[in-house]
C-alpha cells in the first residue's frame, strides 16, 4: 500500500528531504497546474525539522511528516484564506479550523492552500478568482471542482494527502477527474469549524489520498466530536485498522446495490468500466442486486434550492467592514452594495440572488420549504436501501472531464454534472470516489455510498475495489 | 410551469435585500436565467412529499454548553488586522445621520 | 395605579412592548468570550465566532442563558412549548451585526401575565455589537451577549403604566438574579396605537425613561395628526435619545425581508419536563401565589398586596418585619410611605439602607402611642436615607410623644394658670379659646403632646376650674 510504505520510508529516511522533493515538484509544475493559491514553504520547512526530531525520538504523531495541502476555504492560522475569491483576496485567517488543528497535532506538514472554485460554487475548478486549476493528467482539461487544487495537488505529487470539502460532490468530482481517492464523510463525522460556508446543512471537510490507506489514516485524524460544531458526533477512530485488517471475507459478506437511475445518461465507456468492476466484486463473492431510486432525477433541483438558500444567508457576512475587499460608498447601504458588486464573481452573485429570492416571505413556501420536504423524501429513499444493503455502487461522474472553458457560460449544464453526487449530501450519508480505469488518458472514478456513519463498510468496499484494480 | 413571474421590480427588490448592486444589463441577464432555472426546477412539484421539512440530517438535539469562566481569544490582533479601517480600536464605517 | 388611566380613556390607547434584557452569564451565548463587555476597550472582547470570521460556527447555546430565560418565563406565569425549537437566522444588514443576520430563537415560552399585562412569548437571541451611527464606529465587544426578548400583549393603556410595569418587571428580574445589572440594560421596541390610527412601532428605545418619553411624544404627535384630518399609517420609527422625539426611518432602511431560516449550524433544542421541574424547584414563589398567600395569611387588602408584590425585595422586607410587628400596619407602611420614598429617591430596597427592623420598630412605637403617624412619615424618610436605627432617630428628632396623663396634666395646669383670659373666654362659651389653649400645649411640648388625650384632659381641667 502506497501511503503505508511512504510512512515507513519517512521513519527511516529524511522528512526534510521528502518535503524538498514536493517543493521542487511544485516549483517545476504549479505555474501551469495552478493547484495552490498560497504556499506555506517557510512554516512547512520549520515544522519538518521539528517533526524529524520527534521521529528521531520516536514520539511522532500519526501523520509523521506527510505533506498535506488544504483547500483554501479552511482556516489555517496566520495564513491567507481566499476561498478562491476576490472578496477575501487579502484576508489572513486569525485561527485554525478544527481539522487544521488536528493535522498539526498529528504532525502533518501543511504545504499550502489549494485553489478552488470561488466559494466552492462550481463543479470544474475554473471559477476561481486566481485562475483555473488544470488537470495534471491533461492540462487542456478541467480537474473537476470545487476542490480542484486539492485533487490536482495529490495527482501531481505536490502533496501526499489533501483536505477538501464536499457540499454536493466537491471532493468526489475532482477525485474522479484527476484519478485520485476522495472521501465525503457522513454529515457530522468531521467538524466543520473553520470551513467557510457554502451550504451548511450539506457539507463537511474530507480527505484526498492516493489510496484507501491514506484516506483511512486522515479520517482517523480529522473525525470526531467537536464542541465548536454542534452537528458533530462521537466515533471510535478505527478506520485505519479496518483497512489494514481487510480480508477477502469482508467482501464476501457484503450486499451491494446498484441503481439503474445512477447509470442513466452516463457516458457508455464510463458505464462499461464501472460495470466491469461490479462484475469483479461479484466474482469475489459480493451479492450484487439492482434497486430503484426513482427520486434521483429530482435531486439536482432539490440540492440547488437548498444550496442557494443557505449560501445567500452565509454570504451576508461579507460587507467589507470587518474583513475582505471593500469598495466604499456614501452610506452604509451603498458601501455594502458596492463592495459586494465589485468583489463577487458571476456564479456567486447568481446564487446569492436566487437564494435571496426563494427565501423571501412570498416565495419561500413555493421553493425553499418545498425543497426541504422533497429532501426528506430523498433521505427516506436511501434509508430504505441501506436497510437491506451495505453499499450502493455506481460511477462518480456522468461524463469524462471536459475541456477548460466549455461549460462555464451555462449554469444549468454545469449544475447537471452533479447529478450522481448530490444525493449523498442531501441524505447526509458517506460516499467515496476512486480511480478504476481511464478513457483516452482521462481517469474514470467509481463511487460507493454507505449509510450515515457506516464509514467502515465504505472503506472495506473501497479496499476491495482497490485490490480488484491492482495490476491493471 | 413557473407561476412566479420574475419581473424587473422583483429583481430590483432582490438586489436591494441582498445588498448587491446590479447593472441594467446584469438585471436582464439574471432575470432571464432565473426564470429558466426555476422553470426547470419546478419538476420538484412531481415528487410526492410529506409534511416534514428536513432541516437537519443528524439526530443531535439539545447540544448546550456549560457556562464557565470566560476564555479570551488569544489572537485578537489578527482579527483587527483584517478590519478595513481602524481608529482607536473601532472599525470605521460610514456614518448614518 | 390603574391600567386604564382616565386621561387616555377616550383615545383607546394600546401599548405593547418587545422588551430585551441581557441574561446573566459568564460567557457569551455562542462563544467563550466574556459577557462582561463593558470593562473592555473597543474590540477587545471578541473572537472568531462573535465577529463571524469566515468558517467560524456558533458553539452550542450557553445553558445558563437558557436556564435564566426559563426562570423568567416561569416566573411570569408562562408555559414552555412542548415542541423542539430552532434558533433562526433573521437577516438584515447593519454594521453592528457581524453575520448580517441575527440568531434568534423561536418562542420558548408563552401565555403568561404580569401586573395585568399579558405576556405573549419569550425567546432567546444574541445581542449585536454597537454602531455609533453619528461617528461611524463599530465595536463588537457586546456581540453575542445573550438576550431574552419578552413580548407583551397590547394591554398597557398609558405611558405611566408602561413605566411602572417596566420598573417593576426589571426589579423582579433583578431579584431573580437572571439579568445583567448594568444600568440601561433594558431595551424595547414599542408598539402604540390610538383610536382611528394604525399601529406604530418605535425601534430600539434604550431606557425606561426613554420608553416613557417616546410614548408621551407619540400620543401628542398622533393626536395632532388625526385632529388635523391626517392619517396614521403603519410604520417603524426611531427614537432620538438626544431630542426625545421619534422620527420616521428613511425608506431604504425599511426595505426588509428577514427571510427567517433555521440556522443549519445549531441543532434543535427541546425543553424537557425534567429541565422545567428542576428550574421550577429553585424558583422563588410566583407573584400570583404570593398575592394569594399575603391576602390569606396577613388579611391584607388587595391594593396593598399588589403594591407589595410588584417589588419582590419589598415583599421580602415586609414579611420579615411582619414577624415582629402587626402585619396589617407593617404592610400598609411598606406599600405606601416606604415605596413612595424609594421611588422619590430612585432607590430600591436593595440599594437603599432600609431594613425590616426599621419597619417593625416603627410600628411598635406607633402602637404604643410613642410616635405620631405624622412623625412616622418623617422617620421612614430618614431610615431610607441614613439607615439609622429607629430609637436613635426618635431621640435625634425628639419625636417621643407625651402620652403620660400625669405629665400632660402638669403642663395643662401650667398653661391654664398662665392664660386666665382664655380660661374666662372658654367659660363664656367661646370654643376658639379651647383651640388657643391646645395650641399653647402643643408649643410647650414642641408638638409631642398626644393630641386626643391632650384635648380630653384640657376639657376636663377647664370644666373643673369652672
Amino acid at each position: 500500500m502506497f501511503t503505508r510504505d511512504l510512512i515507513e520510508d519517512l521513519l527511516s529516511k529524511s522528512v526534510e528531504e521528502h518535503l524538498n522533493k514536493k517543493i521542487e515538484e511544485i516549483e517545476k509544475r504549479d505555474k501551469e497546474i495552478n493547484a495552490f493559491i498560497t504556499l506555506n514553504i517557510e512554516e512547512a520547512e520549520k515544522s519538518s525539522k521539528e517533526i524529524q526530531k520527534k521521529i528521531n525520538e520516536g514520539n511522532q504523531g500519526k501523520l509523521s511528516g506527510l505533506v498535506i495541502s488544504i483547500k483554501d476555504n479552511l482556516a489555517v492560522s496566520n495564513l491567507r484564506m481566499t476561498c478562491g475569491s476576490k472578496v477575501l483576496e487579502n484576508y489572513i485567517a486569525p485561527y485554525d479550523a478544527t481539522v487544521t488543528n488536528l493535522i498539526k497535532q498529528e504532525d502533518g506538514i501543511i504545504i499550502g492552500k489549494c485553489n478552488m472554485d470561488e466559494f466552492a460554487c462550481g463543479s470544474d475548478g475554473t471559477s476561481s478568482y486566481f485562475g483555473p486549476t488544470k488537470n495534471p493528467r491533461n492540462i487542456d482539461y478541467v480537474p473537476g471542482g470545487s476542490s480542484s487544487g486539492s485533487a490536482a495537488s495529490v495527482a501531481a505529487d505536490f502533496s501526499d494527502l489533501s483536505i477538501g470539502s464536499d457540499t454536493g460532490g466537491s471532493i468526489r468530482c475532482p477525485a474522479s477527474f484527476c484519478g485520485v481517492y476522495g472521501f465525503k464523510p457522513s454529515y457530522g463525522l468531521v467538524s466543520r469549524y473553520g470551513l467557510s460556508d457554502m451550504a451548511m446543512s450539506l457539507e463537511g471537510p474530507g480527505p484526498f489520498a492516493k489510496d484507501t490507506y491514506g484516506i483511512a489514516l486522515l479520517l482517523d485524524v480529522i473525525s470526531g466530536k467537536d464542541p465548536r460544531d454542534t452537528v458533530t458526533v462521537e466515533n471510535n477512530k478505527s478506520y485505519l485498522k479496518t483497512v489494514e485488517n481487510f480480508k477477502d471475507n469482508d467482501i464476501k459478506n457484503m450486499k451491494i446495490a446498484y441503481a439503474k437511475e445512477f447509470f442513466e445518461g452516463v457516458d457508455e465507456k464510463i458505464k462499461n468500466i464501472v460495470l466491469d468492476k461490479i462484475g469483479m466484486l461479484e466474482s469475489q463473492g459480493a451479492k450484487i442486486e439492482e434497486v430503484s431510486l426513482p427520486n434521483i432525477k429530482y435531486s439536482i433541483p432539490i440540492y440547488y434550492l437548498v444550496v442557494f438558500s443557505e449560501f445567500s444567508s452565509a454570504m451576508s457576512k461579507f460587507d467589507g467592514f470587518k474583513y475582505g475587499h471593500y469598495a466604499g460608498g456614501q452610506d452604509i447601504v451603498e458601501a455594502v452594495s458596492n463592495t459586494r458588486e465589485t468583489s463577487m464573481g458571476t456564479e456567486v452573485k447568481r446564487r446569492v440572488l436566487l437564494g435571496t429570492f426563494i427565501t423571501m416571505e412570498e416565495f419561500k413556501g413555493r421553493w425553499y420549504t418545498k425543497a426541504l420536504k422533497a429532501r426528506n423524501a430523498i433521505k427516506e429513499d436511501f434509508k430504505r436501501i441501506f436497510n437491506s444493503y451495505d453499499l450502493l455502487i455506481g460511477p462518480t461522474m456522468p461524463t469524462l472531464p471536459w475541456k477548460i472553458g466549455e461549460r462555464i457560460s451555462d449554469p444549468l449544464a454545469m449544475y447537471s454534472s452533479d447529478i450522481l453526487t448530490v444525493s449523498a449530501n442531501l441524505a447526509g450519508i458517506c460516499a467515496s470516489s476512486q480511480p478504476v480505469g481511464e478513457v483516452k488518458g482521462l481517469p474514470v472514478g467509481l463511487q460507493l455510498h454507505a449509510d450515515s456513519l457506516s464509514e467502515s463498510k465504505l472503506l472495506k468496499g473501497m479496499r476491495a475495489v482497490e485490490i480488484a484494480c491492482e495490476g491493471m | 410551469m413557473v407561476e412566479t413571474i420574475i419581473n424587473d421590480r422583483v429583481i430590483e427588490r432582490v438586489s436591494e435585500i441582498a445588498r448587491l448592486k446590479l447593472s441594467d444589463k446584469e438585471k436582464e441577464k439574471f432575470r432571464e436565467e432565473f426564470e429558466r432555472i426555476l422553470e426547470e426546477f419546478s419538476i420538484i412539484d412531481e415528487i410526492k412529499v410529506g409534511e416534514k421539512e428536513l432541516y437537519y440530517v443528524v439526530e443531535n438535539v439539545n447540544v448546550l454548553r456549560k457556562d464557565s469562566k470566560p476564555k479570551p481569544f488569544n489572537n485578537i490582533n489578527s482579527i483587527k488586522t483584517n478590519f478595513n479601517k481602524i481608529e482607536d480600536d473601532f472599525i470605521v464605517v460610514p456614518r448614518n445621520l | 395605579m390603574q391600567l386604564h388611566e382616565d386621561k387616555y380613556k377616550d383615545l383607546n390607547l394600546k401599548i405593547g412592548l418587545e422588551i430585551h434584557v441581557q441574561l446573566k452569564t459568564d460567557q457569551k451565548i455562542f462563544c467563550e468570550c466574556s459577557s462582561d463587555y463593558i470593562n473592555s476597550s473597543p474590540n477587545n472582547n471578541i473572537c472568531p465566532i462573535c465577529t463571524s470570521q469566515p468558517g467560524s460556527k456558533p458553539m452550542g447555546v450557553n445553558q445558563k442563558a437558557l436556564e435564566n430565560l426559563l426562570k423568567i418565563g416561569l416566573f411570569l406565569g408562562c408555559k414552555a412549548y412542548e415542541k423542539p425549537f430552532y434558533v433562526q437566522r433573521k437577516h438584515y444588514f447593519y454594521p453592528d451585526l457581524p453575520s448580517n443576520y441575527q440568531r434568534t430563537s423561536q418562542p420558548i415560552l408563552g401565555n403568561g401575565v404580569f401586573m395585568g399585562v399579558g405576556i405573549w412569548e419569550i425567546h432567546i437571541e444574541e445581542d449585536p455589537g454597537r454602531y455609533e451611527l453619528r461617528e461611524g464606529k463599530v465595536d463588537f465587544n457586546r456581540s453575542g451577549v445573550p438576550l431574552a426578548e419578552i413580548v407583551t400583549a397590547p394591554d398597557i393603556k398609558s405611558p405611566e403604566y408602561a413605566r411602572e410595569f417596566l420598573r417593576d418587571l426589571l426589579l423582579s428580574l433583578e431579584y431573580l438574579g437572571v439579568i445583567r445589572g448594568e444600568s440601561g440594560s433594558i431595551r424595547a421596541d414599542v408598539n402604540i396605537s390610538i383610536m382611528g390610527g394604525n399601529r406604530i412601532e418605535i425601534k430600539n428605545v434604550n431606557s425606561v425613561k426613554g420608553i416613557y418619553k417616546a410614548l408621551k411624544y407619540e400620543i401628542v404627535r398622533q393626536k395632532a395628526v388625526l385632529q388635523r384630518g391626517g392619517t396614521i399609517t403603519m410604520e417603524t420609527r426611531h427614537f432620538d435619545e438626544a431630542s426625545m422625539i421619534t422620527k420616521t426611518l428613511r425608506k431604504k432602511e425599511t426595505v426588509a425581508d428577514y427571510r427567517y431560516i433555521p440556522d443549519p449550524d445549531l441543532v434543535p433544542i427541546y425543553i424537557s419536563p425534567e429541565m422545567l421541574n428542576e428550574i421550577e424547584s429553585v424558583l422563588p414563589e410566583s407573584p400570583h401565589n404570593k398575592k394569594k398567600r399575603f391576602m390569606e395569611e396577613y388579611s391584607l387588602g388587595e391594593e396593598i398586596v399588589d403594591s407589595l408584590i410588584s417589588d419582590l425585595y419589598l415583599s421580602d422586607l415586609f414579611e420579615e418585619s411582619a414577624k415582629n410587628s402587626n402585619p396589617l400596619e407593617a404592610g400598609k407602611w411598606c406599600a405606601t410611605e416606604l415605596k413612595r420614598r424609594l421611588n422619590e429617591k430612585n432607590l430600591s430596597v436593595s440599594t437603599s439602607k432600609i431594613k425590616p427592623k426599621h419597619i417593625s420598630d416603627m410600628v411598635g412605637f406607633i402602637e404604643r402611642g410613642e410616635l405620631s403617624v405624622k412623625n412616622a412619615k418623617w422617620i421612614i424618610e430618614d431610615a431610607v436615607d441614613t439607615g439609622e436605627e429607629i430609637p436613635v432617630l426618635m431621640d435625634k428628632k425628639n419625636f417621643y410623644q407625651i402620652s403620660s396623663e400625669d405629665t400632660l396634666i402638669k403642663i395643662i395646669e401650667k398653661i391654664i394658670e398662665d392664660n386666665p383670659k382664655a380660661v374666662l373666654d372658654f367659660k363664656s362659651g367661646n370654643q376658639n379659646a379651647l383651640h388657643f389653649l391646645f395650641g399653647k400645649v402643643v408649643n410647650e411640648t414642641e408638638g409631642r403632646a398626644e393630641p386626643s388625650k391632650t384635648i380630653k384632659l384640657l376639657k376636663d381641667k377647664l370644666c373643673a376650674v369652672a
